[in-house]
């Protein structure tokens, strides 16, 4: 009995060793199995988000302005995106009669898996654009930066319950997250793209009528596909996930024609990952 | 995904592996003697007790578990207006007060498996309620939730999962984000090692049990 044992351990640990070695030591090609189309959906923006009327949003967006005229906002921008993308106004009395609070701690909530806005490197830290953006903005004000990840389907409870402070993490602006919190202007432009497989020759949005989309549940994405009545009707079906990378590994295993993302994200995707996710 | 990046995802994995542990055995601490108290309420003869105890297994067993960590965390901001508490004692309240009402059924059926001739039996021998349970009762119904136990343990250690909704740093939690940043499905290649050889150990320590204690094959 004791050897019966020992004997199926043995064999489940090999399954479990192979399982792991088939599904890596993929070389990371040149991206050629994803591409984004040419034609984009709704141009949105990137802003940040805090508690309905808090007093931080107008120092923090002050100083955003402040860091974009003396150059900073430009060399994150320039160090994550290749040039500065940021669509912050410069000005460099922003913050000129704004009262700015002492020595505070900002908390920042985020989801960590948001490249290259907020996500986890190699060593497990967290990184990020925002991260960046978010650390010159508290060494500016002389404040305290912590980073605390969170569910972004609960973002808006953790905002109000005073876990976190704001909400910097590749967020879109739309009418209802305005309605419900504080947020500064908008600091980075974005819009929602469609990422398809190179070897599907889809082209343009007429394209993919009749066919399914996935995209990220409560983000901006299923707004934007709701503003763009035509194509959403065209379509045959569209699929919700939890995050993109989950749309991602189901467009490349033919479970969806197209995912609707960020540029900026799919960007990053793209020349991140091989051609097949593994 | 390189092996290098494997490798130095390890550390991460094992500190998420080590909260879910802690999740699980805190959870068990609180869960098994209060699935003792609600099962002996729900078999109470007074209804005052056992209609509160249903209503209790009710909404635990019948609400998404998910959505109970939502309730418990974000609920006293939402209705008392206070502030949450720490996220890793929501979560391990939650599923304390959730695996309860499954236990408490698990140890009922046990119980009420039991012919009530042996109680009748043991009562004509001059036993008294205390002797009876603990010599004749106790050691059947012990061998006969064994198995459901199981699956119950095995059940938490996956449920471990959940605790991500809050924000708890766990196993799986670990893994989706370095899936997400590493663009690969790697990370969750190795969570589910980690689980399997985890519940592998949950399994065959009550196999281990079960055969302790059937002695009469």
């Amino acid at each position: 009995m004791k050897n019966a044992i020992k004997t199926w351990a043995v064999c489940l640990s090999a399954l479990m060793l192979l399982g792991v070695f088939a599904g890596c030591g993929k070389t990371e090609d040149t991206p050629e199995g994803l591409v984004i189309l040419e034609e984009a959906l709704a141009p949105e923006e990137y802003g940040i988000g805090f508690r309905k009327g808090d007093a931080l949003c107008e120092q923090v967006n002050a100083a955003l302005k402040v860091l974009k005229a003396n150059g900073t906002a430009a060399d994150i921008a320039t160090k994550w995106f290749g040039s500065d993308i940021t669509t912050i106004v410069a000005d460099e009395n922003a913050l000129d009669g704004v009262a700015v609070e002492e020595g505070r701690t900002l908390i920042l909530g985020l989801d960590d898996a948001f490249p290259p806005m907020g996500y986890r490197d190699g060593n497990n830290n967290i990184v990020g654009f925002d991260i960046d953006l978010a650390q010159a903005v508290c060494s500016y004000l002389g404040w305290e930066l912590t980073l605390q990840p969170i569910s972004w389907d609960a973002k808006e409870m953790e905002l109000n319950s005073g876990n976190i402070d704001c909400i910097w993490n590749g967020m879109s602006l739309d009418e209802d997250r305005m309605a419900a919190m504080s947020c500064t202007e908008p600091y980075l432009a974005n819009e929602q793209v469609l990422v398809v497989r190179a070897d599907s020759g889809y082209s343009t949005l007429s394209d993919l009528s009749g066919k399914t989309i996935a995209l990220q549940k409560e983000s901006t994405a299923a707004s934007a596909l709701d503003a763009a009545e035509s194509f959403k009707k065209s379509l045959a079906n569209v699929r919700t996930f939890g995050n993109n990378l989950e749309c991602l590994m189901d467009l490349e295993q033919g479970g969806v024609d197209a995912v609707l993302m960020d540029s900026v994200v799919a960007s990053y995707y793209i020349t991140t990952g091989s051609s097949d996710i593994s | 995904m390189t092996y290098e990046a494997i490798r130095s995802l390890l550390p991460a994995m094992v500190e998420g592996m080590l909260t879910s542990l802690q999740v699980f055995f805190l959870t068990l601490l609180i869960s098994l003697p209060l699935g003792i108290v609600l099962a002996a309420g729900r078999m109470s003869k007074h209804g005052l007790i056992r209609w509160p105890v249903q209503l209790y297994l009710l909404v635990m067993r019948g609400t998404p578990l998910m959505l109970q960590l939502f309730f418990f965390y974000f609920g006293p901001y939402y209705l008392f207006g206070a502030k949450p508490m720490d996220r890793l004692w929501a979560a391990i309240l939650t599923f304390g007060l959730n695996y309860t009402a499954y236990f408490a059924e698990i140890f009922r059926g046990g119980l009420e498996s039991i012919p009530k001739g042996q109680y009748e039996a043991a009562i004509i021998l001059g036993m008294t309620r205390w002797q009876t349970f603990t010599r004749i009762i106790f050691p059947q119904v012990l061998k006969r939730i064994l198995p459901p136990m199981g699956s119950e343990f095995m059940t938490l250690v996956k449920d471990t999962a959940l605790a991500r909704v809050i924000a708890v740093a766990e196993l799986f939690d670990i893994a989706a984000k370095a899936a997400n940043s590493f663009v690969s499905v790697t990370p969750y290649i190795l969570a589910a090692v980690f689980y399997l050889v985890m519940n592998f150990l949950v399994g065959h320590g009550f196999l281990l049990v079960e055969r302790k204690l059937s002695y009469y094959k």
